[in-house]
């Protein structure tokens, strides 16, 4: 345990990268052997050491599991297990005695270990089906111990469903404080995946509560931030908290300040960027295969080509097993992090160059003569063939995304998306919707065009409205009734109204960008090809802001006595851009790119 | 001067000093008076042993507590039908009795009684022998010679307090009681507590779990007594010999023992760690009192009874008049004091006096210790430490200062630490606060314990200034004083403003702990006007709940953002209050109401939730929960009933919409009921299925007559009747069904799509057959190239004479026999 705390030795991070380095080079055209990252990214070189809010949370999740001591069986709710997984990889919890882990799922639970510890979020569902695993075991006459961790706080409620329903004397009960998870070296997250909903429309503002409390965290290890931005209803609610929070601590940390600025964004002010579909390599692997936890889902077959088998050079590709592993999506591969943000049009020319690169390194060896050369050349053998490994992976990626995008539909589809954002060719645009609910596309597609329409054009007419929800209804099902309300009722979907906002917008804050250079790119709106997503548009443009819903604010906040202010005042500012109710890939993409551009290091959500 | 007291006992040096004389009116005779260690308070009770004259005065029995300086702090009259099995103090100098009926009573130092508990019918029914209280426990020894514990008293003040059975004692005992010590669990290596029992001359070591029988052979013991070390135990057996056996695992020296020849037992206390002290009250006419140490021992001699209490660097004797202390005296004092002493620091303490006296020896002095000046210097500045005396203290510090001026370079760090210290320990040690702590004793118990003792007695002020003095915390002082405030009987206006003024700019003061006081004071008014000054939400709404200001909990929690919070109050107003109470507060706030929805929603509290909506008026959202209903249920019948639920809700509307959504349920029972009547017939599965999937279904099953049917009851549009049944057929590659259906009559979705389900099934023959269809020409060049049919897909760009067409086909050509004849078609445009 105290081993991991040491941010010196990740092991679990740079597991990979050791082992390559003690490889004897032999013959470096050999097949390699395959490289693989962990999922867990390093995160201590970028400008805020994030690697101990890390191990804060990795210490926690160990007392959290040794609430009963011996070996024991740990059942985690389903929305946990990769979020955990960034913390720690099983061998952590086997070292805690974790023997069996199980997924928490509706029904028996059937295990030789008598502990049981069930990590979850305080969810009222859950309760319910863990008193029917006490029940069972009950019925069964087996002894067991149970312990339950809640993530990141035991509720009121959760403890008042366990009471009533008389089991609550069987619990050790524990909370594992773990809100913010570093993703990445410049992103975290909450990890709230319903937060949107429950905020907009059932009204529950627990996690906005997480949010203010996640700032309070971060700001008690990197000072308090002094100037904070913000925009929306919910970012007003999560600054209220925040000064509210601030005084309710009796006393403050004194940390001088490192991050400079803080900008609040609610979700709700752009809805637009999210139902347009993302044309960034890391957005494309997202809308093609999800990315989740920093990691894709690929077939066996591309990640772990099988060793024995000496590959033929054109042999055809072994038929894909079907069976799915993870393969790490983070900035520790250094390829992926070339190329993550880079529009897909562009992607082909950068991995050939980059092959072209290995590809002479490799040739290197045979024109080598000195022994001091081949130790040169050995050093950075490794890293070359990590890159290798790498590079291979992603030019299978890039080949599948490519045989998608090539694609008709896909075609179409990117320009419905663009005559609705330009606001032309309403016609072609709305039989193109029909044609896509006809053939039965994917639902989410049919819903996203939908909702692009209403917000850039100030709603759907009517008629057609209701044309599209009964097509809707009888092609998906009557259940999608309700899903239809909910996005009416949050206004997502609606009916034509007053004057419509989006071409003042799109005008006022140059986000539809024309004369547009995809391969060498001057605007965020390459991140779209053409489209500049809303949160890049901030810039001081209050006439604007203002016709988006919500209040807008600036503050400073009073630091607290004996926190100088920022010493190291040669360093970039960084900016912490909190979004609340979720980001895209290609936002993140786009505020890298403002960051390369102004020189200023932004941090997001 | 101090040397004349002085007792040498073997190698060390020991004195007795009088610390007070004492306030009270005590006959140690008839009383018995137990104290608190660290300097602690005495509760003094009538000996229920003796014989007692009765007189005017002590006519009721009374419970008395005292100050360590035999100043009353509190009395109650005793029920004296309440017979009591043992008294003594524990920790934070609460007082615990423990009855023969096996109840156990605690009380603070001003006989409030702050807990009661029983030790268990069992107990009880067994019958107390002997009870012993240590630190923060019991342990009772019952006639039924079973053992119980109390492992922690204080656990009882959190309501999880506990009786345990010690293991079955290992031999019967008869008539003969057996004599037994607590080592307390701190001391102890499993860190749990464990007892010594001595039966028949055999020694046990008794824990939680099992009896362990010890080495050391002795007589038949009559006496046991641990050293407040936890290493050394003193038993006194029935021949009068003490032995002190060390019991910390060190074997290795022989007890050491002392004969005593007494067929009576004596009481045992030790004094500190260094030796025991035997006390007879009335072996001879006078008290006996032998000290025994190291082999040595000593007799000194007692005008009258005492009280002992050891304490960790001495022992306390209690009379009827004084108050003393025996400790041995500290080797920095002996080297200063010491008859005929000529160390360093005796140098030093007496150059300062010839200094003050402005005689030149002083100087001649100081030279000749130049070189252990420093020793000399840190020696004065410890044995201050141990002086009581205030004369004797500024004098030892005086000659520290005086050496200090000759050093270059002194850390003035212990001086000023010292100084410090000192001041405080006089301070309580005056005889109106009754605290004679030594500097051992202080530097024990920490800074924090005093103040909380100083606090308990109710003497904020001084615990103040200390705070103020040392520069510490003072809100636990505060915060004290405000509970103590509000149980007095100012009135309720002044009272809050008194504590608001003083406390209002403290950090860390809890207003609600304050408030949660005033309100088991009866203080409702206070309480509520100190909770708005807590800025802590979280401690806020709880005694607002509490206090049953719900309104008022529920805005705070609110406030706050902290929803479970908010559930919190919900919870409890919807236990507490009626219905219609409770909705009428929580439709006052939308974030509590909507709290209350989602609530209901996720425990499925339907019939709340139909209230709610009642009469908020939402009837779709009631709607909704039925449908939502009927989609989880699996069985036909169940989805039915909710649907019709929702029908009957949804009649109550006016609204368009929801005429429209009634509709679309009306439609959904129709479409379920052809489902159920289709699987009867064609023994497939349907249910689930939407209209377009229902269709498609039929159409795959060659049920087109069904499937145009469907299309007409539920107004399918053309166009997608016309998608789903090419797809349809495309998939089950019934190609020649599509074609006559392409030729049934003009397709409402042109021809693409037959070519593009064509291609998707990859057969471009049947594809081929479209592409002509196709009306406009860009798609038809398209889908020519998609099949590499270049020439036919230049044909027709030329055909057009669209130059901008035949470039695509040109830059997708792969054929070089093609590209040359587009070569000669570009060349014929040009012309």
């Amino acid at each position: 345990m105290f081993k991991s705390k040491q941010p010196a030795q990740p092991q679990t991070q740079q597991g990979g990268k050791q082992m390559a380095q003690q490889q004897k080079p032999q013959q470096p055209q050999q097949q390699l052997k395959p490289i693989v990252l962990s999922q867990i990214p390093n995160i201590s070189s970028k400008v805020l050491n994030l690697t101990s809010i890390r191990d804060q949370s990795k210490l926690d999740l160990g007392d959290a599991i040794s609430t009963l001591k011996g070996s024991k069986a740990i059942v985690m709710d389903p929305k946990l297990i990769g979020l955990l997984n960034l913390l720690a990889d099983p061998t952590f919890l086997q070292n805690y005695g974790g023997e069996k882990r199980y997924e928490l799922k509706e029904g028996r639970l059937d295990t030789e270990c008598k502990n049981i510890v069930y990590i979850v979020r305080p969810n009222i569902k859950y309760m319910y089906w863990i008193t029917e695993h006490v029940r069972q075991h009950q019925s069964e006459n087996l002894r067991k111990e149970y312990s339950i961790v809640f993530v990141p706080r035991a509720t009121i409620l959760c403890s008042r469903v366990l009471e009533e329903e008389g089991v609550m004397g069987n619990f050790v009960i524990h909370e594992f404080p773990l809100d913010i998870v570093p993703f990445d070296e410049d992103v975290l997250s909450l990890e709230l995946s319903n937060s949107y909903r429950e905020l907009l429309l059932d009204g529950e503002k627990t996690s906005l509560f997480w949010v203010a409390k996640s700032l309070m965290k971060l700001q008690a290890m990197f000072g308090t931030i002094p100037i904070v931005k913000g925009k929306g209803q919910c970012s007003r609610l999560v600054m209220d908290m925040i000064v509210r929070m601030r005084k309710e601590m009796s006393e403050e940390v004194t940390v001088p300040p490192e991050i400079d600025s803080l900008i609040l964004l609610d979700r709700e002010v752009d809805t637009i960027t999210p139902m347009c579909t993302q044309l960034t390599y890391e957005g494309l692997i997202d809308e093609t295969f999800g990315i989740n936890n920093n990691a894709v889902f690929l077939d066996e077959g591309i990640v772990n080509p099988n060793q024995g088998q000496q590959q033929q050079p054109n042999a055809p590709p072994p038929p894909p097993t079907g069976k799915k592993v993870p393969f790490p999506l983070h900035s520790n591969d250094k390829v992926y992090s070339e190329i993550r943000d880079t529009n897909f049009s562009v992607l082909s020319g950068l991995l050939n160059k980059k092959a072209k690169d290995i590809d002479e390194y490799y040739k290197m060896f045979k024109t080598t003569q000195s022994i001091s050369a081949i130790r040169d050349y050995m050093k950075k053998l490794s890293s070359y063939q990590m890159e290798h490994n790498s590079l291979r992976i992603h030019t299978c990626i890039t080949e599948e995304i490519l045989e998608v995008t090539k694609s008709n539909s896909f075609m179409k589809g990117i320009e419905a998306e663009q005559n609705l954002l330009a606001g032309v060719n309403l016609e072609n645009v709305e039989s193109y919707i029909e044609d896509c609910i006809n053939k039965k596309e994917m639902i989410h597609k049919v819903l996203r065009l939908l909702i692009l329409y209403s917000a850039t054009h100030n709603g759907i007419k009517p008629k057609q409205l209701d044309f599209f929800k009964r097509e809707i209804i009888q092609t998906y099902g009557f259940e999608h009734k309700i899903t239809l309300d909910n996005l009416e009722s949050l206004r997502l979907i609606r009916k034509s109204d007053t004057r419509a906002t989006f071409p003042n917008i799109r005008k006022d804050l140059h986000l539809i960008v024309d004369d547009l250079n995809e391969q060498s790119p001057n605007d965020i709106a390459y991140t779209y090809s053409g489209y500049a997503p809303l949160p890049g548009g901030w810039r001081h443009i209050e006439e604007v802001l203002r016709l988006l819903p919500g209040p807008t604010f600036e503050e400073i906040q009073p630091l607290p006595q004996g926190a100088t202010s920022n010493v190291k005042s040669d360093r970039k500012p960084i900016t912490l851009v909190y979004f609340i109710g979720g980001v895209t890939f290609s936002e993140i993409s786009a505020l890298r790119f403002l960051s390369r551009q102004d020189q200023a290091n932004p941090y997001k959500w | 001067m101090i040397a004349a007291h002085w007792k040498n006992i073997g190698n060390s040096t020991y004195i007795k000093k009088e610390i007070y004389s004492m306030e009270w009116d005590v006959d140690l005779k008839q009383q018995v008076a137990v104290a608190a260690p660290f300097a602690g308070p005495i509760a003094v009770m009538r000996d229920s042993t003796k014989f007692v004259e009765v007189n005017s005065q002590n006519m009721k029995p009374y419970l008395k507590i005292y100050t360590a300086a035999g100043t009353l702090m509190s009395q109650m009259i005793w029920d004296s039908s309440k017979k009591i099995v043992a008294m003594d103090w524990i920790e934070k100098e609460r007082l615990v009795l423990v009855l023969q009926d096996a109840t156990v009573l605690i009380y603070n130092i001003f006989c409030e009684l702050k807990t009661q508990f029983t030790l268990g019918d069992v107990v009880r029914q067994e019958e107390i022998l002997e009870c012993k209280i240590w630190s923060d426990g019991i342990v009772v020894l019952t006639s039924a010679a079973k053992l119980y514990s109390v492992p922690s008293i204080n656990d009882f003040f959190e309501e999880n307090g506990k009786v345990i059975r010690l293991p079955q004692i290992p031999e019967e005992f008869g008539e003969k009681r057996p004599e037994w010590a607590i080592l307390e669990p701190q001391f102890s290596l499993t860190q749990s507590l464990e007892i010594y029992m001595s039966i028949n001359g055999t020694l046990y070591l008794i824990d939680e779990d099992k009896v362990e029988a010890q080495l050391d052979s002795t007589d038949i013991l009559l006496k046991m007594e641990i050293s407040p070390c936890g290493k050394k135990l003193a038993c006194f057996d029935r021949k009068g010999t003490l032995l002190i056996l060390n019991i910390d695992g060190s074997h290795s020296s022989a007890p050491e023992r002392m004969d005593t020849k007494s067929p009576k037992v004596p009481t045992l206390k030790w004094c500190g760690s260094d030796g025991i002290v035997m006390y007879w009250d009335s072996i001879a006419k006078e008290p006996v009192f032998i000290f025994f140490s190291n082999g040595d021992w000593a007799k000194i001699t007692l005008e009258q009874p005492v009280s002992l209490v050891t304490e960790i660097d001495g022992v306390r004797i209690i009379s009827d008049t004084t108050s003393e202390f025996f400790h041995r005296v500290s080797d920095v004092t002996v080297d200063l004091f010491k008859i005929g002493t000529t160390s360093p620091s005796s140098i030093l303490y007496d150059a300062t006096e010839h200094f003050i006296n402005k005689s030149p020896q002083a100087d001649e002095s100081i030279r000749s210790i130049r070189d252990s000046l420093q020793d000399a210097v840190n020696s004065c500045i410890l044995a201050a430490g141990y002086e009581f005396s205030g004369a004797e203290q500024s004098k030892l510090l005086k000659a520290a200062s005086f050496g200090k001026c000759f050093l270059d370079s002194y850390n003035p760090l212990p001086f000023v630490t010292m100084c410090r210290n000192l001041r405080v320990l006089n301070a309580v040690r005056h005889h109106e606060i009754g605290i004679p702590l030594s500097i051992q004793q202080f530097r024990y118990i920490g800074i924090d314990e005093l103040i909380d003792r100083l606090i308990n007695r109710r003497k904020h002020l001084l615990a103040w200034r200390i705070c103020d003095y040392l520069k510490i915390k003072s809100d636990v002082v505060l915060n004290h004083w405000a509970c103590t405030k509000v149980r007095t009987d100012i009135p309720d206006q002044e009272l809050s403003q008194i504590i608001i003024k003083k406390l209002e700019s403290v950090p860390g003061i809890s207003f609600a702990n304050i408030a949660s006081q005033a309100f088991l004071s009866g203080r409702s008014k206070v309480a509520t006007k100190l909770l708005e000054y807590e800025p802590k939400a979280a401690e806020q709404v709880p005694p607002l709940i509490k206090m049953g200001e719900s309104g008022m909990a529920l805005n705070k929690a609110i406030e706050s953002g902290d929803t479970d919070l908010v559930y919190l109050v919900l919870l409890s107003m919807k236990r507490n209050l009626e219905i219609s109470h409770f909705l009428e507060v929580t439709f006052s706030k939308t974030v509590a109401l909507d709290l209350l929805i989602n609530m209901c929603k996720q425990k499925n509290d339907l019939p709340l939730l139909r209230e709610i909506y009642d009469i908020k008026g939402q009837i779709r959202e009631m709607s909704n929960i039925f449908l939502t209903e009927a989609f989880r249920n699996p069985d036909l019948d169940g989805r039915m009933k909710a649907y019709h639920k929702a029908i009957d809700c949804l009649r109550q509307s006016k609204d368009k919409e929801d005429q429209s959504t009634l509709k679309n349920v009306e439609d959904q029972i129709k479409l379920e009921m052809l489902q159920k009547e289709l699987e009867t017939s064609l023994q497939e599965q349907f249910e689930g299925m939407s209209i377009s999937d229902t269709i498609y279904k039929l159409i795959s099953l060659n049920q087109g007559k069904r499937a145009n049917s469907i299309k007409s009851e539920f107004k399918v549009p053309d166009k997608r009747f016309w998608w789903i049944k090419i797809k349809a057929l495309s998939i089950m590659c019934d190609w020649e069904e599509l074609m006559k259906f392409s030729k049934d009559k003009k397709s409402p979705i042109g021809y693409e799509p037959f070519v593009e389900v064509c291609l998707e099934q990859k057969n471009q023959i049947e594809a081929l057959k479209y592409i002509p269809r196709i009306t406009e020409s860009l798609p038809k060049v398209q889908f020519y190239i998609q099949i590499s049919y270049f020439r036919e897909a230049a044909d027709i760009a030329f055909k057009e004479k669209n130059v901008d067409l035949l470039n695509l086909v040109a830059k997708k050509c792969t054929n070089p026999e093609v590209l040359k004849v587009i070569e000669q078609m570009f060349q014929q445009l040009r012309r």
